[in-house]
């Protein structure tokens, strides 16, 4: 199997994204504020629209539309005018419009595309990969860099405002960070699957895990799994990468739920 | 410096959608001070807590906080806050009462020497959610004491925790005010409370209605205009 470039550049990415994702979804989860990953992900379709009508990689222009959207969804949101899935559901399918509407432009749906909405292991480009790695490096550093203020100003707000975060800031680097893990998820997990694997390793393991760090840890483990067991299946059996991964996240968690339910 | 104001509100006031809140408040909190705030349901209690705190900006007059305009005042770990309903919003978050104290700030044993100052030592792994109300409350206040403040703010503490709890829970404030001189401001809607346990009293209805020690602030005019009802306090010693 990693006698094959592309194999090897699929194991790369998925590493990379298994670790992103929970890492970020974790604190996403606890906002409740779970469902900006799979808007940022429509937003994100429309990103790669540009990109392929453009001529230019797909995956720089989805990193800034989808920060662009983060920006305007937090601005929004922190005004506290409107409720934050509100803000949510208008943004998703804006994305999801937008993106439909570039792609007439370019003559429909192609294969290319395709593989975008739904994930593949064999379109990781070399030059895809070495951006993949270092956006998930700065992902990780930004994270682990504002562990403290972004725990607690996910916990309780007001108190932390009161010690003097500035909880503004800190909800903007979160979102940004979101948007930058959707957007270098969607090769390999597919822009409409990439939520399901910020969210769903999450609260599997918030189910068993005793304190906020061990619930990380085992969210990325849980992950970790899910995404080599779904790229070695993908490459045996050929199917989409995305949909495998997710499958396989999803019996985890109902495999957790239930042994949760008879240990009880 | 001991008997400098920690805070001093000029002519504070605040609207809210036009509404008057609160109404020319002049009030100095002093170093050593246990001070209760109350007043009725809407009074501005909450408000006037998240202004000094710097939550809340006045619509008019000024905060100073040790001697310094609020404005340009930037030592907020000198000031512990523990905001109403402390006790979990979010009852499935999984947090231990280690991470709750440290997110704060602190090294493992700042934070547990915190944890020691509420007589919750014994609880640093465990999940807060498994904890009583009154317990959660005390997390809190390790939290806020883990910045070592020189002033804790609490909003309404004791909602919601069990009357031993409570006593506990005072006897614990006492302690940090007695013993470590830590200012302590406490709004409650319990005056019976506040009567017995804190050494001066600000009464609060959209304006500062008295301020003093309890024994000659909470007499029965003040509390008639306070309230807006006859309203009388039985006063015993413990």
């Amino acid at each position: 199997m990693f006698q094959y470039g592309f194999m090897v550049r699929a194991f790369a990415a998925g590493l990379v994204i298994a670790v992103t994702a929970p890492l970020i979804g974790s604190f996403l989860v606890i906002r409740r504020f779970s469902l900006v990953a799979d808007t940022l992900s429509h937003v994100a379709l429309a990103g790669v629209a540009i990109g392929l009508l453009t001529g230019t990689q797909p995956l720089i222009t989805t990193v800034i539309l989808t920060m662009i959207v983060a920006f305007l969804i937090e601005a929004i949101r922190s005004r506290g005018r409107l409720p934050a899935e509100a803000v949510l559901a208008i943004f998703l399918p804006g994305g999801l419009a937008l993106a439909v509407v570039l792609i007439s432009f370019a003559n429909g749906f192609n294969a290319g595309l395709f593989s975008y909405l739904f994930g593949s292991i064999t379109t990781v480009q070399p030059d895809e990969v070495w951006l993949i790695l270092l956006l998930g490096l700065v992902a990780v550093v930004t994270i682990v860099h504002f562990y403290r203020p972004l725990l607690y100003s996910s916990f309780d707000e007001d108190s932390a405002r009161a010690s003097g975060i500035n909880t503004k800031t800190i909800s903007l680097v979160l979102m940004l960070l979101t948007a930058v893990t959707v957007s270098l998820s969607m090769r390999i997990v597919g822009v409409l699957l990439i939520g399901a694997l910020m969210v769903i390793p999450v609260t599997t393991a918030m189910q068993v895990s005793r304190s906020f760090k061990q619930g990380i840890f085992l969210a990325i483990a849980l992950a970790l799994a899910a995404v080599t067991a779904g790229l070695v299946m993908a490459y045996y059996l050929n199917l989409p990468a995305g949909g495998v991964i997710v499958l396989l996240s999803l019996a985890l968690f109902a495999g957790v739920t239930l042994l949760k339910q008879t240990v009880k | 410096m001991k008997d400098d104001a920690i805070v001093n509100i000029n002519n504070v006031g605040f609207r809210y959608q036009h509404e008057p809140v609160l109404e020319n408040i002049n009030l100095t909190i002093k170093w050593g001070d246990f001070l209760g705030l109350v007043g009725p349901n809407g009074s501005g209690k909450t408000t006037l807590l998240k202004i000094i705190v710097g939550l809340i900006k006045p619509d008019s007059g000024s905060v100073e906080l040790f001697g310094q305009s609020q404005s340009r005042f930037t030592d907020w770990a000198k000031i512990g806050y523990v905001p109403q309903k402390a006790a979990l919003s979010n009852p499935t978050f999984p947090v231990t009462v280690a991470e709750a104290v440290g997110m704060n700030g602190g090294d493992p044993e700042t934070i547990r020497r915190a944890l020691a100052g509420v007589a919750m030592e014994n609880k640093m792994t465990q999940p807060l959610n498994e904890l009583s109300g009154g317990q959660q409350q005390r997390v809190f206040i390790a939290r806020a004491l883990v910045s070592r403040p020189q002033l804790l703010i609490l909003d309404e503490p004791t909602v919601g925790v069990d009357i031993d709890s409570q006593l506990q829970f005072y006897r614990l404030l006492k302690n940090l005010n007695q013993k470590h001189a830590l200012t302590l401001v406490l709004v409650s809607h319990d005056i019976d409370v506040v009567a017995h346990e804190t050494k001066t009293v600000a009464c609060i209805n959209k304006t500062l209605i008295c301020h003093g020690e309890p024994h000659t602030v909470l007499r029965g005019d003040f509390l008639d205009q306070l309230y807006g009802r006859p309203v009388r306090l039985l006063m015993h010693n413990h």
